[in-house]
């Protein structure tokens, strides 16, 4: 451009009208900053529509799933009493696996108690009975079932009483595993007469851990 | 895009003929490397006027920059002396001034006022000067010339009124070759009739006829018989015949507003007029300058452009021959030209 444009020399008085010219810049600021806008403003519509587009189809999920809610709240409500029924049940399921999976077996401790038993020695009475105790471990606690064994008998001679005392410590099958045995004898006097010894032995089977607690 | 470049375009469009030049560039120290002129007939086409100024720079794709000098319709230019330049600090005055003194519609014209000692742009609130010039046109005229140059594959970087600069190139002439008496500037164009009166390079009057080479027309009719005012008009442009032999009859009406002028301006100012200088007319045309000096008797300034040229610090490449040139190519120079306040001039 010419430097004269700018500064009116003398008698040079430039009547160019501004307005009306073309847009001759290299770069069309003008062009430019409209495109920008459009962009911008294209953009944000966009932007604006996606997001009413999915609340508009959440909203619709949700109306729908509300629906859906409402329909199978009854079929719910009586899976949930079957639930409940079927915790209940659970329950009493366990406590029988917890019975069956007793460490002694009442016929089986009768035929082992049998078999270990001295000629010389005899029972006058035998009962196997079971508890449940809650075991703490940490935090949680977890039932146990502890068993006793208490037998009542006779003996002539107190070796006798000793050696099958040995042998029921011994044995196997009244010992199971995770649990300790626990026996306790009670030896009475002498009868003078027949010249036996009564006694008692309480045979008590806890669960193994000896921290424990017995409630 | 925009296109400049380092190579100046100096156009003046005038009603006759686009008279352009090549120069180095816009600034100090200017080289006129090539001129030309295209005269402007009445089938004129477009593509022969970019074809024309093609052989100039290239302008291939527009908006080739360009300044330029125009004619517009029913421009004017007023002289004017207010009692004091402080008395138009006031808009509303100068409002006043224009539309009762000056009869110009600010609304609808595009105006700029010049001090008319130097042509310096007239500041309201600081210049002191009281002789001022009005000039300026119709902004819808300054519109039609600008979107004329635009058609060209021109931009113009500046769009003046080629009467003003021309003004400002004649002051400049008459201070550098010293004339001692008055000089009388004519611009004759189809509608109207412009008269400056210069002395020592100093405005002293302006008077402007709403009339101009169109009034010879059924004068010409009537003193060849011809059908219509078009046939005279062809004729007048053609160069066939020659209408200088009744000349005093067809420019009786402008001699007779001369007359008056200067008779007026000589009484006024016991000053004589005793050359004159007359602009736009191609050389065809030149039985009209001829008619003036001979009945008016004086002489037409006899104008040498490359000193004047040179003064203003332009140099031209030795292709170009400004001796050749008539006159009416002072104008375009004027659009070079940076004219100082004082009596010199300088680019």
């Amino acid at each position: 451009m010419s430097g004269r444009s700018n500064i009116q020399s003398n008698w040079h008085p430039n009547f160019r009208i501004e307005s009306t010219l073309p847009d001759t810049r290299t770069i069309r600021t003008h062009f430019i900053v409209k495109v920008a806008i459009y962009t911008f403003v294209l953009i944000a519509a966009a932007f604006v529509l996606q997001r009413e587009y999915q609340a508009y189809m959440l909203r619709q999920t949700i109306s729908e799933l509300e629906l859906q809610v409402q329909k199978t709240s009854s079929a719910d409500l009586s899976r949930l009493k079957k639930s409940e029924r079927f915790r209940k049940l659970a329950l009493n399921v366990k406590e029988l696996q917890r019975v069956f999976m007793a460490p002694l077996m009442a016929h089986e401790s009768i035929v082992e108690l049998a078999s270990i038993k001295p000629k010389e020695l005899t029972f006058t009475r035998l009962v196997l009975s079971e508890r449940v105790v809650q075991v703490r471990s940490g935090r949680k606690s977890t039932p146990k079932v502890i068993f006793s064994l208490n037998i009542s008998g006779d003996v002539q001679d107190l070796l006798i009483l000793t050696q099958f005392k040995r042998e029921l410590e011994e044995s196997q099958l009244l010992n199971p595993s995770g649990y300790k045995v626990i026996i306790n004898e009670d030896i009475q006097q002498r009868d003078v007469d027949t010249g036996i010894i009564p006694f008692q032995l309480s045979v008590s089977l806890e669960p193994a851990k000896s921290e424990s607690t017995i409630k | 895009m925009l296109r400049s470049k380092n190579k100046g375009l100096f156009v003046d469009i005038s009603e006759f003929s686009i008279l352009a030049a090549r120069t180095s560039g816009y600034e100090a120290s200017m080289v006129i490397e090539e001129v030309a002129d295209f005269p402007v007939e009445s089938d004129c086409r477009l593509k022969d006027v970019r074809a024309f100024l093609e052989q100039l720079v290239d302008i291939k794709g527009g908006n080739y920059v360009a300044n330029c000098g125009v004619y517009p319709k029913d421009r004017f230019i007023r002289y004017h002396e207010v009692d004091s330049g402080v008395r138009l600090k006031n808009q509303n005055a100068l409002e006043k001034l224009l539309q009762s003194e000056l009869n110009i519609d600010s609304e609808k014209n595009s105006i700029s006022i010049l001090n008319a000692h130097d042509g310096s742009q007239f500041d309201p609130v600081r210049s002191s000067m009281n002789q001022l010039v009005f000039c300026g046109a119709p902004t819808v005229a300054f519109q039609e010339a600008q979107d004329q140059i635009l058609s060209y594959g021109l931009l113009p970087g500046c769009m003046e009124m080629s009467s003003v600069a021309t003004l400002g190139g004649l002051c400049s002439y008459i201070q550098m070759n010293q004339f001692e008496s008055s000089v009388m500037y004519i611009e004759l164009a189809s509608d109207s009739m412009h008269i400056f009166i210069l002395n020592k390079g100093k405005i002293e009057m302006i008077r402007s006829f709403e009339f101009g080479l169109d009034s010879l027309f059924p004068i010409l009719k009537d003193e060849l018989g011809l059908k219509d005012e078009a046939s005279a008009r062809k004729l007048f442009r053609s160069n066939t015949f020659d209408v200088a032999e009744m000349g005093r009859k067809l420019l009786k009406k402008v001699l007779k507003e001369l007359q008056a002028i200067s008779g007026h301006y000589e009484v006024q100012t016991g000053l004589n007029i005793d050359k004159f200088f007359i602009s736009l007319l191609p050389s065809k045309l030149c039985w009209i300058p001829n008619t003036i000096s001979n009945l008016l008797g004086i002489d037409q300034v006899k104008v040498e452009l490359e000193p004047w040229v040179q003064s203003l610090g332009i140099s031209t490449e030795d292709s170009v021959d400004l001796s050749t040139l008539g006159p009416r190519w002072l104008g375009l120079f004027s659009l070079m030209a940076k004219f100082s306040s004082g009596d010199e001039v300088k680019l």
